[in-house]
């Protein structure tokens, strides 16, 4: 790939093109296969890079330097940091339990609690929910933690949009959702219903594939047939843009 | 007596201590050396804090002073050799199903390819691809063009993906 090349699909990729820019790049990207499958291989790498420091809760030493730092500085001793470095050590086996877990339940209680969007930190993607959602194809599980993953399983157009079923296996039992991107919005969580297990291999929905909570937001939404891997392919790479 | 200020400020500081942290990690690849370098920026910050123009991004005055530390360790660290925690980045839980197991290798893969960069270009993925930073506000912490931080960060997301797909990670 040129120099140049490189440059745009980083540009295109962090969202720094005027309209026009996009416009014709994704025009030309339409036409180069060799392109977009550059892309989607950079794209992959830094969903991956996201999902790999994804925020972790801060050690509570940490916070308290922050209100007592003159104490500190005078060597009071009000925070011992070789004690947190110690805690820490012994913590280490779960820290991924907490970044994930930690993630995917307060993103989880907070849709599901106030109905708001599922980009909690107003930047790009950077929580596991979101990534699974708007970055991994059907199918594909993303690592949660011990035994946690997420597992987007169908993707519908919508009139203004897109919505994605997903399926959520965890300690506390499966959970089955529905999250939708209209307009200019981001992913927002629309319904969280209990799974039930279906005797071994694998879950399925409550009531089956045609859950009645879902079909009256599809209704709403002006939901159309669900995509084929290949176009499911395509609208990532497009990051959902029609 | 502590002023509204200063008691706002520190509230700022709180709020913003996760993503601080997590570009700490991403700078020193260890959970170790993330963790003092955040203290040494928290409390570098805290000593300075008149020195900040109210008005001005907090956060990114702070990721400047977690940069600049940590460039003065390597400078440092140069003489006496530095150790790189790549393992620390690779412990992704997940142990069931060949896919979980897939996406755990990218991850590791990915963060691998990451800590074989430049400082310069590793910052700017830890500022641009990670924390979501645009590319004005990128050049603006790191103090260089804006060009400079556009090539940049392609040449590191090229060497990114050759390390990944070089070991058989991100297909």
């Amino acid at each position: 790939m040129s120099d140049d090349r490189s440059l745009d699909v980083a540009r295109w990729l962090d969202g720094e093109m005027t309209p026009d820019e996009v416009a014709a790049f994704e025009a030309e990207m339409d036409g180069d296969p060799a392109l977009r499958a550059q892309i989607e291989d950079w794209q992959g790498n830094d969903a991956a890079l996201r999902a790999a420091f994804a925020e972790q809760p801060v050690p509570d030493a940490l916070v308290a330097l922050v209100d007592n730092h003159q104490a500190f500085k005078r060597n009071e001793n009000v925070v011992d940091l070789a004690a947190a470095k110690v805690e820490r050590e012994a913590r280490k086996p779960r820290q991924m339990d907490w970044r994930w877990v930690g993630a995917i339940a307060a993103s989880l209680v907070v849709a599901v609690g106030i109905g708001t969007q599922l980009d909690l930190a107003g930047s790009r993607n950077i929580d596991p929910v979101t990534i699974a959602l708007a970055e991994t194809p059907s199918g594909v599980s993303v690592a949660m933690a011990k035994g946690d993953q997420l597992t987007p399983t169908l993707t519908v157009p919508v009139r203004d949009g897109y919505c994605r079923e997903f399926r959520l296996e965890g300690p506390s039992g499966p959970r089955d959702g529905l999250a939708c991107q209209t307009g200019k919005d981001g992913w927002q969580v629309k319904r969280i219903e209990p799974g039930v297990q279906s005797g071994g291999d694998g879950y399925q929905q409550v009531g089956g594939a045609d859950h009645p909570a879902f079909d009256a937001i599809y209704r709403d939404l002006g939901a159309s047939d669900p995509l084929d891997p290949a176009s499911e392919k395509a609208a990532i790479t497009k990051r959902w843009k029609k | 007596m502590e002023t509204e200020r200063l008691r706002q400020v520190r509230d700022d500081i709180v709020a913003f201590l996760p993503r601080l942290r997590r570009f700490c990690l991403t700078l020193t690849h260890s959970s170790d050396g993330g963790d003092d370098l955040t203290q040494a920026t928290v409390l570098r910050a805290l000593d300075r804090i008149e020195q900040w123009e109210a008005g001005t991004r907090l956060d990114s005055w702070m990721y400047r002073i977690a940069r600049n530390i940590h460039i003065d360790g390597i400078r440092s660290a140069q003489t006496r050799g530095v150790t790189v925690d790549i393992d620390a980045l690779a412990d992704v839980s997940g142990d069931d199903g060949r896919q979980v197991v897939e996406s755990r290798s990218d991850l590791a893969a990915a963060s691998e390819a990451l800590a074989r960069l430049p400082e310069e270009q590793r910052s700017l993925i830890a500022l641009v691809v990670i924390d979501g930073r645009s590319y004005r506000e990128a050049a603006e912490i790191l103090e260089i063009p804006i060009g400079t931080v556009m090539s940049r960060i392609a040449r590191a997301r090229a060497a990114i993906a050759t390390h990944v797909n070089h070991a058989g990670g991100l297909a």
